[in-house]
Formats: C-alpha cells, structure tokens, sequence
C-alpha cells in the first residue's frame, strides 16, 4: 500500500484553506516538440532523437523532414540511417530501458524550465516527456487573473525557445488532454471542464488500450460519450481503470498535489528551501529529512541504496549533480547521510543553493543483516571496500575500475574496465575466464607497434629487433589464428606467438607478436611477465 | 624434414549443414571438396541425425564415405558414431531413433546404456572431454573394445595444446590409439560469414554480441592430407591411423537392404495372384455387362508388367487404402498418371475409364524405369488424417512413418534472419526482403535495394544482402512431406531414423522423397484435396435437405446447363476453372463436352502458355485457322487437341510414332520436360529426337518444329489422365452449384479454408444465384453453414432434369465468426439441445462460454434474435462479470439503462466484416458510391471493346505470376459484380505501392474483350480516400 508521500518543503506551511469550496484553478503548458527543441533542431533539418532501449539503438522523435522521409519513431537507427544517410542524431543516455517519461537528462532540462513557473506559483511540477503543470489557484488573482497569467506563463516559456499551447483549467490531467487537442492557450471557466472536454477522443487521456478498445465497441468514442454513462455501470463492467477515466473526462482533479516532491515517477525527493543557501551545515539540515524519506520508501519496496544522486539547483538558474556510492547496499538514514556528508564536505559552488533533490539511483533487493549484541546493525564492512567506496568518492566514479575479460576474440577488446560496485555486487571472475587470461599477456600495447623480423624457411620468426637490438628467437608458441571480425570495417586475420628470447629485455618479458595475414607484415602486441 | 606431400587422411570428424545450424556447407560440397582436396574418404557425422547421408553419397559415389552420426548423450558430451556394416547402420539408426523418440521435434537425448547393450557394427570416436568422464568412457571401452578411437583436433587456437595433452591423457586411460581429426564445418574457408550467421541463430544472439560463441578463425574445414600432415608433424602416426579407420567401415547406402511388405496378401497366393483376383472383381463391377475385350487386353498387359516389376504389393495397399476410404465414407479420388492405368480403374483407384479415353500406359509404368509407380490419391482433407493413422495401425508404427521435407533458406527468409542477427531494423529488413525476393525483371541488386527504399551505398545493407545470397540454399530445418509415407517389411527404424513430428501422432523419417527415391524406398502418397471435403459435405446438406443421395458417379451426366454457366465463365467456386485466368478463358474455350473439360484444365497452364499452344489452339476450334500436322504420323496422336500438342502423353507417343523412342526412353524425355528449369538435360535430349526422327525419314524442318513444341513444354506437368482427374471434379462441382446452390455454398464455407475465393464471395456469389443467406445467430445456427427451410424458391433455377434448388435459405455458421472456436461452438451447441435460451445470461450460464467468446459472438451481431443490437449486447455481455461470487456468476450485473450510440452504417459495415468476414446488408462500395463517381462494375460489362472507363471496387485477388512477364493480374468486386484487370508492367512499376498494398482502389483504363469475357486494360490507379473497412485480398503468386 502506497503510503503518503511527506510534504517536504521548508516554508513554514501550507496555506491554509479558506472557508468554503475552492475553485482549483490549474494551469497547464503542453510542449509538442520539447523533445526535439532542446536538441536545437529546425522542423527543416532531418533529425532524430534515439536511445539505446533494451539492447538496441532505436528512433524516439524525429522532425517533420525526418517524418516525410519514412523515418518514424520506434525505428531502428540502423534503419533510419538507410532511409536518410544524411540524419542528425541525438543519442539519449538510457541504461538500455528508457521510461515512457523520457531519459534523466531530458526530465532534468524540463524541471529547469519548470521553474520558470516560480514567478507566479511555488506548486509546480514537470510533467515527462513534454509539459509543465502549476496550481495557480491561490496565486492567479496576483498576476490580473487565468488569462493574463496564461498569456505571461506562455510567453516565458515562449522566449525560452519552445512552442507551447496552454491551459488553464480545474485539473490537471484534463488541462493536458485539452491542450494536446487544440493549436492555441484558452482559459476554461469554472465548471466548465466537463462540456470542454467532452468532444475529446478518450485516447487523449492516456488510459489503457484494451480498456479504450471495448468502449469504441460500445460505441464510446469521446470523454462526453464515457461521461455520460452512470457511474456505477462503468464501474461494474470496467473496473477501477474505467472509473478513473470516467472522472477524469467529467473534469474531476485526480492524482497527487502539484509540487508535491515526486514528479515524474523517477523518485527523487525533494526539498525547496526557505531562503538560498551558501554554507554547507544548513544545506546537510536540509538533506536530513530527505535521507529519511528516502530510506522509508527503500523500506516500503524492500530495496537498498547502492548510489545515490543529490541534485542541487542553483539560484543562478544552473544545476549540479552529485554521486555517492556507499561501500555495500544500504538504507539506514545514519549512514546514508555520513556519505553525503563526505560528499558535500569539499563542494565549491557558484551560486546559492535554492533547491535540492535527493533519490537512489541505484538500487537492489535488501538482504538483512546480522545485527549487533544491542540490536544496531554492525557498521563495518570490509576494509578494502570501504577504501575503495571512498576513493570513488574522492577521485571520481571512472577512476576506479577492475579490468574485465570481455567475451570478444579482437585482443584489442579483450578486457574492459568495468566500474566499481559496492562489495557483494561484483561478479567473480569464472575458471574458464581465468584459463584464458593466462594465454594472454599482462601488458597490452595500447597500439601495435610495427616490427622487423628474420623468418627461418619454413616462414616462422627467427630473429626479432627490440630496441634497436636483433634477438634470437629460443622459442615460440603459436600460432594462435584469429580470423573474422567480416563485417567490421577492419577484418581479423592473423597469427600469433608468444616467443621466448635467447637474450630477454630489460625487464625479463616475452613479447606477444603477430603477423598480419592480409600483408604478411609483423606487429609486437604485448609482452608477457 | 616432413613436408607431408606423401601423406593420406580420412577426414573422421565433419558436420555438413544438416547439423542444423552449426555446419555452413552441404553434404555434396564437403564431398567434392573433399576428392579434389585428395582425402582417402570422409566421415559425415551430423548431429543426432543422418539427414545429409543420402546427398553425399549420391555425390561420393563409389568414392570412400563413412556414414555416421553424432549422439546427443544425456549428461555426458556428444560421442560420433560410424556404421561399419548394414548392422550397424541399423543400430545407429535405431539408436537415433530411441534419442529422438518421445521429445519434442528437434529435442534428442540417449542414455549411454543404449549403447553399451548392443553396438555390434558400430565404431565410435572419443574427443578430450570425455576426459572428464572416465567412468562413462571406461564403459564404453569396454563395450566396443578395438572400436573405439580417440580423437584430437589442432585447430590453432590457444586451446590447442591442452587439447591434445587431454587426448593423449585419455588414450593412456583407455589403452585405446588417437586418431587426427578436423572437426570440420565448412568446406571452404569462404564460408566464415555463414558460418558465423548461423552460430548467432543457434544462440540468438546479434552479431555484434556473439563474441566467443563464433569460432576465432574459419580451421574448421577440409584441409588437405599435406596441411594435415604439416599441423600434427609430432605425431604423424595419429594422420595415418584415420585410414585404418576409414577402412573399418564400408558400410554403403547402396547395400541398404529394404523390402516392401506383403502381409496384404492371404495365405497361399502370391501378391500377383491376388492383385489379379481383386481386379477381375473390380472390373465385373465397372463393366457388368461384361469386360470391353479392349480393356481386358489393357489390363493383362498392366498385370504382366507389374508382376514382371514386382510391384503387385504396392497396387494392393494402395487398394486397400482407398477401400478403407469408401468403408469410412471419405471421398478418395487418385490422379496423376495413376489414371493412365487400367488397373487402377479396376481398383476404384481412379475414375478415368479406360474405355473411354486413350490412355498412355507407359506414363505411368514402363519396363525400362524400374521405379515404383507413382499413385496420387487425394483424400478429403479434414478426413486425410483418418487414412494415415490407418496406415500408422495397418503395418505398425514401427514399419511406417511420413517422408521428411528440408525447408531450406530462400531468399526472404535469408535476408530475414541475416538481418536480424545482423542488427539490421525490422522494417528495413522487411523491405530488403521484399525487395530481394520479388521477381523485378533484369535489377541489380543494388537497383532492388534502392527499389526497396533503401540507401543502396548503406554497408550493412549490403552486408545482408551479400550472406544471405551466400546462405540460401542451405538447409534451415526438417518438416514432412505434404503426404508421403514409407512402409517397410520390418523395423523401418533400422533402415533410416525415425522422430516425432510436430504434429501429434505422426512420425517422420529423416529423408526427402529424393533420398527415399535414391536408396529405393518405395513411397506411398496419400494427399488431401479440400474440394473433395466441399463435395461431400454438399452431399450431405443435399441428402438432409433434399432427400438425394448422392456421390460422383450419380451427378446428371453432360448437362447443357451445367456447360452453359461454364461457358459464361459463372465459375466462383468451382474447381479448378475458378481462377481469374481460367475464367478468361472459359468463354473462349466454350467447353460443351467433358473432353473440353480436360483441355480447358490442362491448358492454361504455364507450358502451354509459354509453348504458344493456347492461340493456336483456340483459333483451330473457333475455325479461325485450319487444322493441320507437322506429319501426317502424328494426326492419330494429335487429333483430339486439334494438332496441338498439350498433354505430357502426346509428346511421348510423338516420340515413340516418329523417332522410335521406347516407352521408357519416351519417359525419360517426359521426366527431362518435367525437371526445373536447369536442372533437366531437355535440350541434348531433344537434339537426339531430332537426329532420331531425321534418321527415320522425317524431314528436319518437321523434326524441328516439333522440338520447338516439345521445348515449350519446359514448365509443364500436367499429363493428360491428371486433367482428366481433374475434370471429373470440375464437372462434379460445377453441377452441384448449378442444381444445388445454397448446398453447395454450405459445402464449401464448411471445408474453408480452400480454394481461390474468401468466404464473402462465395456468399455473394451464391446471393446472385438466388439462394436466401441469413446471418449468423446464437440461436439458430450450427458450428457448420446449414440449410433452413425458406419458402422463396427461384423458378429460373429448375434444371433439366427437373431438381429444384430453392426452398431452403443458408445459415451461415459460427465457424465464420473471428474468435470463436470449435470448443465453443460444440459447448453452445450442446446447451441448446436442453431447451431454448432465455437471453444472454442464460446462454451464458448454460454453455460456460467465456468473456472473449461471448464478445466474439456479440461483435458478429449474433444475439439479435433477444432483440440486442450489437452494443446493446456487449454491454449486457459486460455485465454478466461485475459479480465475482461464483454463485452468481454469469447473471446480469443490473439493469441501467443506457442508452448507447446508434451504429452508423460504416460502423456495422466495418464490424461486418472484422467480425464474420462478410456482410449482408451492404457492400463496402456502395457505401462511398456517391462520392466516388465511378461506373458500377456490371455497367462496364456492356461498353464496347476500347472503351474508356473509370470504376472503383475491392481487391478479391491479385496474381503476379513469374510467367506473366511482369503483368499483373487482379480481381475487383463491387456490390454489382466482379471484374478481372490486366496492368502492364510500366503501370505496374508507376503505381505499385498502391498495387501491392491498397484493398480498394479506383481504376481507369480500357475495355478488353475475347470472346464472350470482358476485362479492363488499366490505365490509371487511385487509392479510394478513406477505406470504408479493414480488408484482406487473397494474393497469389
């Protein structure tokens, strides 16, 4: 059961609710081509946005030129390529599964323009992939009323550089139906939700499609259609699914407040603070509370921290992101808040902190510890974890890294640095993995260096020059052939050896050659300890 | 120093691409490379299978080929085992077999004690991981003692030497020699990019993620004795020792030993005399007034030679299928050139009487073709799978199995499953696919691939298209042959591998009809033809309802009527003549005998037409042109098709009269005419029948011109006693519809699906013939179309004999409806045979239909006669869940009114035909007539040839043949009739997006007429804005 989320502003209090029913009044901005705008794509270039989703590298959004030549959204890249060679791309960052409310970095530029709603209400919320929402109901009277506010809300986002369409209304959900529907801003008086949304298809309301597939059989097309159906039978034939929509088309304000804390679904909490912020003890008081929030709803789902992200926007308007990774998957608020801690202790800034947000971006099953005599949980992991957790922290998550053996035959792709994990997440390394890294040398060139050989007549290598020196071969090993890689752009084929020299070099190593069949020329690849 | 230039090996180890896909070459490539690599023999062994063993040895011929498979073992690795002798190929056999037995297609595991317990004739190879095993692999020493090798391979890869240390470890252990081995996959090192494709497939994986599952380099392939030699340097006596081996196994596939069984046969007589006894009867039955002493001459001649031939066993199971056939009431037919012989007249085999058509023996058996006759018999094709499993308990399952099919790789599904593996999108892969598979003339492909809408200078694209020409051909997996069984005197299991097949109590033999043929198994055929299923259905509508018992010899004989809608080309429906070609021909023809019939079936076919017989012919019968003969010899022969030749039998017998061919060399040259394209040696056997019939008197320019027919017939197989066959039933179907309509339309939407027409035409086609269709109804109708008294009879449809088709209307049958199933059609059935329904809760409740099923059957308008419209009874039908207490379950869940929107005309047009296929009410044209402005179909029919017109209608079919050089052929129907459209290439190649994809089009162009048949030459193509339903076309090649 979804307990309620804490409110976690600092302002001293909600306002309080004046006597009598209030009219919600909800302002809403749907930005069609944010997607696209934020890449700075005119509707003339052929461009797409993509992401990497579940392995393969697909379309996302493309522009009109794009659209007019075949290139359509789900696309694979590769095929959208054949279509238009010439086709601008926008890779988005997406861990391989983007959620239907965009990738990280498009929420995180929405938010950005969502605060542009702070002028005229602090309870704003972005709505992924493409629209901002804002409670304007105490606040409309301050800007000359639903218009004005609308048409000043409007061209903010306007000279920001996005087309907008908005929409003021008494709900959210039905605000964004409508402004989805129409070309241009319009106001909905009050209780006039439910005639202004009743000519609307019942797709614009996002419901499930099966659910909107037996309503087209019963001949409910439109929000006025559903609307018009007694409660209780919608109810009965079509379930909790089917009541929701029904109230959402009769204008009814569903769902959380606006500027709750969570938006977006990413998780994240999030703190606006009082006044702007410059020193780090009230910025860590600030984060207390969410640390809290956080670790409940780790709890709520069984789940522990494996990193965290702490953003923190800027009065200036920029905003930084910052990663700690505990030493072993937690979700004790205590330790979780002596890692920000260290986190934020050497942080410089260039402008006051105005807001922050906190949420586990990494996350696994909780598994339960021994705990302690007087029932705390020991806080001691391993040593050479926590050192390890706390050199990420210092010098950087990429600068901590175990070389891989990669499951590719090329040598040039034989390992990869895979990133630090906290202790327990690390693969062990398989016994078949280990019988080949030892028929692979310790160092390896970072480019083949080009060698001069002597060859006995049956072609093998009899001499090889290293350092200026000739070197007899004593013996060798191999070879070993690699052939294949065809549909690369450079082919595989060569053979290699491992020699044994009469006269070592300096260090004692064996190279790891090899002779390029296509050219027959010879390369020194690595050395063996 | 060793230079290995003297050295011998005997490749133990390959795998041919019926190792499914892990070897990327067939077995007759491994072969030929393989002698011209100058190997002492090759040992195919693919896994847990002999798939490939025929196609090597065919290609081997006396040349040295092992015969082996490698075993699949349960919890242990793989162990490749090789026939010494005919007993232990039948073991390995069997041991392939009991692998394969009980698991699901593909699936084998063998327990190792299968092995040890009998494994006489059979010598077996160990590689190093058996190391791992030694308590399995002592076993096995021990069982087969001086037949057991250990095998090492170097393949240069890091692993090579470890490799051969655990070789050399396991010899020691077993006290058992080493032989050198390659491990071979391809023969060719060129093969590496197949190869790798098909290691992807096999793991599914992409390409670019493959990584070490795709071998490090192409050593897996034939090498040669002196580079074999040259890798295993240190142990030269591991290379030599392959020859002991090869030489320890001579098992050939020739010294296969299989014997056709012969229990039909009682005690004391020989198949011979039996076969004779059985067709004495059959003909005092055929001719009670006594054998015609012509035919009594036939069918001693046929005896004598099937005795000599020693095929009387083979006529008698036959027989004895048919006659299991009649006893179970499921309409058999043979066809083919089984209808050239007597005795299967005599047998009720065939239908084609000897005595009245000339038939040529030698078709199908002669003297010099020792292969078994080739008996055709076609079973109605619900009902075929009683025969085979009749088959399955007559001789046992052990001694009878289906003939195997390999479905290789062809171009579409090359370029599918390259691209995919390749990463390519699916969409580009679809249009590359398309591209590449679709007949465009002369393109290259890089002019396909920019056809196909793809950038043609794309690497990848290319890429896939380069493999994929490089995989296609290749085998891609097994299925079974459309009806072909083998039946053996003992084990079959022992003769050839047997397994499950994917379909429930069939099992199937690992070989094609072409290996069955090669080792000489014989084959018997028992086919399935869906209009057989649509006449007895017919049969049994007519004698419910009209109180006639029917069947095909007791149809009113040469009816003119029956000849005059042939000749009307009034032929939706009807076997054979219902195609947009034959329809064009048939009022050209005019056929008003049943040999017209024959001709008319044998004509428009590819040979024919391609030979340049059809104008020729249609000019002589018209009387346009004389009748003339190339030689005064050939008249006899010629005379029935008018001089022209047009059956596969008339150019034997031209063979024969003119150039002195026996009947089997005449056979020979009728099998050459047969082959593909390619294939055959058509062209030096016609040069020797020119030298032949020049040698013999004839003048050269005659010789020739009877070549350039005989060339002509390089696409045809249609022999003159299979259109015969044919005709019967063209004939037979043609009069029930004529005298029958609305059982004939209940016949035929009961064997659906078949034939060239989705049910909404043949509905509408038998509206147009005056029979009453009433909807589908929960109430009143059957799983199966029915019959229900009506009282409008048709006066215009009393035949000449009298029988009048009215009085009854067609119900169509819940098996029209999308979504609802046998099952539940038996369920609802059966609860209405307790008493009437109340309303929709109450069917509910009584039949246990579910949800999906009840809105199937409410989205088909089927719950009108409780007085609910269809969105009235959908939403009772969603009522009947709101409750969840199972004791209530199924009653209304409460009474509001709605009211729900009214369906407009285009709503229930559309759910009209998502929903049954079909409509009653009103046709999709009709529904934008108004905005169209085009001439309704029918108006067309009466303006003059040249005649510019501009019409709309609906796609009924569309054909692209390969040999209409590029023209396209379709048919278009509106709510007035039907029409066939001929597009030239140049319109095509303009317009064909819209030709290939739109379901409605509108069409300008000019009218076309031969004969009494009017088509239109189109000129122009329009998509219809705004399709008025969701539409299928039924598009053949």
């Amino acid at each position: 059961m979804n307990r309620p989320k804490r409110q976690q502003t600092l302002f001293s209090s909600p306002p309080s609710a004046p006597a009598g029913p209030t009219i919600r009044r909800v302002l809403v901005l749907w930005l069609p081509d944010f997607r696209l705008e934020r890449c700075g794509w005119s509707a003339d270039e052929p461009a797409a946005l993509a992401a990497g989703l579940h392995g393969v590298l697909r379309v996302l959004a493309v522009t009109p030129a794009a659209a007019r030549r075949g290139i359509r959204p789900r696309m694979r890249v590769s095929e959208a390529c054949a279509l238009e060679p010439d086709l601008g791309l926008e890779i988005l960052h997406s861990d391989g599964v983007l959620p239907a409310a965009g990738s990280p970095e498009e929420r995180r530029d929405l938010r950005s323009l969502a605060r542009l709603m702070l002028s005229f209400t602090p309870a704003f919320d972005a709505l992924p992939p493409q629209a901002i929402v804002a409670d304007i109901t105490d606040t409309v009277d301050l800007f000359g009323g639903d218009r004005a506010l609308l048409g000043e809300a409007a061209r903010r986002v306007r000279d920001a550089g996005h087309r907008c369409v908005g929409v003021v209304g008494e709900s959210a959900r039905g605000g964004l139906a409508l402004a989805r529907s129409r070309q241009a801003d319009a106001v909905i008086p009050p209780g006039g939700m439910a005639d202004a949304l009743a000519p609307l298809p019942l797709g614009r309301f996002d419901a499930p499609a099966p659910l909107l597939a037996r309503l087209a059989e019963l001949g409910v097309h439109t929000a006025g259609d559903l609307a018009a159906l007694p409660r209780a039978a919608v109810s009965g034939r079509f379930g909790r699914e089917g009541l929701t929509l029904r109230r959402l088309t009769a204008g009814e304000a569903l769902g959380s407040p606006i500027g709750a804390g969570v938006a977006g679904g990413d998780g994240e909490h999030r703190a606006l603070l009082p006044a702007p912020v410059t020193r780090v003890a009230p910025l860590l008081a600030c984060c207390d509370p969410l640390v809290e929030a956080l670790c409940e709803s780790l709890a709520d789902r069984e789940q522990a921290a494996t990193r965290l992200q702490l953003r923190l926007t800027l009065d200036d308007g920029d905003e930084r992101l910052l990663y700690a990774r505990p030493a072993a998957p937690r979700r004790d608020a205590a330790g979780l808040a002596r890692l920000l801690r260290q986190t934020l202790y050497d942080l410089t800034l260039t402008a006051p902190v105005i807001e922050v947000g906190l949420a586990a971006v990494g996350r696994c099953p909780w598994s339960a510890r021994q705990s302690g005599l007087d029932g705390v949980a020991p806080d001691a992991p391993d040593a050479l974890p926590a050192l390890l957790a706390r050199l990420a922290e210092r010098l950087g998550e990429d600068a901590i890294f175990r070389p891989r053996l990669a499951d590719r035959h090329r040598p040039e792709e034989g390992w990869a640095p895979e990133r630090f994990l906290p202790s327990g997440l690390c693969e062990p390394t398989s016994g078949d993995d280990a019988l080949r890294a030892r028929a692979r040398p310790a160092v390896l060139l970072p480019r083949p260096r080009r060698l001069l050989m002597q060859l006995d007549p049956g072609g093998s290598p009899r001499a090889v020059e290293l350092d200026g020196r000739w070197r007899q071969v004593r013996e060798r090993v191999g070879p070993e052939r690699l052939t294949g890689a065809w549909w690369e752009p450079e082919p595989l084929d060569r053979d290699y050896y491992r020699l044994a020299l009469i006269a070592r070099d300096r260090a004692g190593r064996s190279p790891w050659i090899y002779q390029d069949r296509r050219d027959g020329s010879w390369w020194l690849h690595g050395w063996f300890d | 120093m060793i230079t290995g230039d003297d050295a011998q090996y005997a490749e133990l180890l390959c795998q041919s691409a019926f190792s499914f896909r892990e070897g990327a070459s067939l077995p007759e490539e491994l072969v030929e490379r393989a002698r011209a690599l100058g190997l002492r023999a090759l040992g195919i062994c693919d896994r847990d299978g002999v798939y490939g063993l025929p196609r090597a040895w065919r290609a081997a011929g006396d040349w040295p080929l092992l015969c082996g498979a490698t075993l699949t073992l349960n919890a242990l690795p793989p162990l490749t085992l090789y026939a010494q002798d005919q007993a232990g190929w039948g073991r390995l056999c069997a041991l392939i077999s009991r692998s394969r037995a009980g698991r699901p297609k593909g699936g084998s595991d063998l327990e190792l004690d299968a092995l040890l317990d009998d494994n006489r004739g059979l010598l077996a190879l160990l590689e190093s991981p058996w190391m791992a095993h030694p308590d399995a692999a002592g076993a096995l020493s021990d069982a087969l003692g001086d037949r057991l090798y250990v095998v090492a391979s170097r393949l240069l890869r890091v692993d090579d030497a470890q490799n051969v240390a655990r070789a050399e470890a396991l010899s020691r252990q077993l006290a058992r020699p080493v032989v050198a081995a390659g491990r071979v996959l391809v023969h060719d090192r060129g093969r590496q990019p197949v190869q790798d494709i098909l290691t992807c497939l096999r793991h599914k994986v992409l390409l670019d993620e493959a990584g070490r599952l795709l071998e490090p380099n192409i050593e897996r392939r034939l090498k040669s004795p002196r580079e074999v030699a040259l890798l295993f340097r240190d142990r030269p006596g591991w290379v030599r020792r392959t020859v002991e081996v090869a030489d320890r196994c001579d098992f050939r596939l020739s010294s296969l030993a299989y014997r056709y069984p012969e229990e039909l046969v009682p005690d004391g007589r020989s198949p011979d005399e039996h076969l004779r006894e059985l067709v004495d009867a059959g003909a005092a039955r055929r001719w009670p007034a006594g054998v015609p002493p012509s035919v009594r001459g036939r069918l001693d001649r046929e005896l004598s030679l099937i005795a000599e031939l020693n095929f009387a066993a083979y006529f008698l199971t036959i027989a004895d299928l048919v006659r299991f056939a009649r006893e179970r009431a499921i309409l058999c037919q043979g066809r083919g050139s089984a209808a050239n012989s007597a005795v299967c007249f005599a047998l009720d085999i065939t239908s084609v009487d000897p005595e009245r058509s000339d038939m040529l023996f030698e078709r199908f058996l002669s003297r010099e073709r020792a292969d078994p006759p080739d008996i055709d018999v076609d079973f109605e094709h619900e009902r075929r799978e009683e025969v085979i499993q009749y088959l399955y308990d007559r001789y046992g399952r052990h001694r009878a199995a289906m003939v195997g099919e390999v479905i290789r790789w062809r171009t579409r599904s090359a370029v599918r499953d390259v691209g995919k593996v390749v990463g390519l999108g699916a969409d580009a892969v679809d249009r590359l696919a398309r591209g590449l598979a679709t007949d465009s003339g002369d393109l290259t492909v890089r002019e396909r691939i920019a056809a196909a809408g793809l950038n043609p200078g794309d690497a990848q694209v290319r890429m896939v298209a380069r493999v994929a020409a490089a995989l296609k051909g290749l085998p891609r997996h097994t299925s079974i042959h459309v009806g072909g069984f083998v039946i053996a005197d003992g084990d079959l299991s022992r003769l050839c591998p047997v397994e499950p097949a994917a379909m429930a109590d069939r099992t199937v033999i690992q070989w094609d009809k072409d290996d069955v043929a090669a080792v000489g198994f014989v084959k018997v055929d028992v086919l399935s033809l869906g209009v057989l299923t649509a006449v007895r259905k017919t049969f049994e509508q007519i004698a419910a309802h009209h109180g006639r018992a029917l069947d095909l010899t007791s149809l009113p004989g040469d009816d003119p009527y029956v000849y005059d809608q042939l000749c009307q080309a009034d032929t939706v429906g009807v076997f054979q003549v219902e195609s947009r070609a034959q329809m064009s021909m048939l009022p050209r023809l005019k056929p008003r005998s049943f040999y017209d019939l024959v001709v008319e079936v044998a004509l428009m076919r590819p040979g024919p037409i391609q030979g340049g017989m059809v104008q020729p012919y249609l000019a002589r019968r018209s009387g346009r042109s004389p009748i003339r003969y190339p030689h005064p010899d050939l008249e006899p022969i010629l005379e029935r098709t008018l001089g022209v030749p047009i059956f596969q039998e008339q150019v034997m017998s031209i063979a024969m009269a003119v150039a002195g061919y026996s009947g089997g060399e005449a056979d020979r040259l009728r099998r050459a005419m047969g082959a593909k394209r390619g294939e055959g040696a058509l062209e030096s056997l016609v040069v020797d029948l020119v030298d032949r019939m020049v040698a013999r008197g004839i003048a050269r320019p005659y010789a020739l011109r009877i070549a350039e027919q005989i060339r002509g017939f390089g696409e045809y197989g249609f022999p003159e006693s299979h259109a015969t066959s044919f005709a019967l039933l063209v004939y037979a179907t043609a009069a029930l519809r004529r005298y029958w309509p609305a059982a004939w339309a209940a016949g035929i939407l009961n064997a659906q699906p078949m034939g060239f027409y989705p049910p909404r035409v043949l509905v509408d086609d038998a509206r147009r013939h005056g029979v009453a269709v009433r909807p589908v109804c929960a109430v009143a109708s059957r799983w199966d179309c029915t019959l229900e008294p009506d009282g409008d009879v048709d006066p215009t449809l009393g035949g000449a004999d009298g029988v009048a088709a009215g009085g009854r209307a067609l119900r169509l049958g819940l098996r029209l409806v999308h979504g609802f199933g046998p099952a539940a059609g038996g369920a609802l059935e059966a609860a209405r045979a307790d008493g009437p329904f109340v309303d929709i809760g109450d069917l509910a409740r009584r039949s246990g239909l579910d949800r999906g099923s009840l809105r199937a059957l409410g989205r088909a308008d089927a719950f009108a006669a409780f007085g609910l419209d269809r969105r009235q009874a959908l939403w009772a039908i969603e009522a009947l869940w709101t409750r969840t207490t199972p004791l209530l379950a199924g009653l209304p869940g409460d009474s509001a009114e709605v009211n729900l929107p009214a369906l407009t005309e285009e709503e229930r047009l559309q759910l009209d035909y998502s929903s049954v296929g079909l409509s009653l009410t009103n046709h999709p044209i009709a529904l934008r007539r108004s905005a169209l402005e085009t001439d309704p179909i029918q108006a067309l029919k009466a303006r003059p040839r040249g005649a510019t017109v501009r019409f709309a209608g609906m796609v009924t079919c569309r054909q692209r043949p390969s040999t209409a050089k590029g023209v396209m052929f379709l048919t278009l129907e509106d709510e007035t009739g039907m029409i066939n459209v001929v597009v030239r290439p140049d319109v095509y190649m303009t317009h064909r997006a819209l030709l290939r994809r739109e379901h409605f089009l509108i069409l300008s162009g000019r009218i076309q007429r031969q004969g009494d048949g009017v088509s239109i030459l189109a000129e122009g193509v329009e998509p219809i804005p705004a399709p008025p339903v969701p539409m299928k076309s039924r598009d053949f090649r």
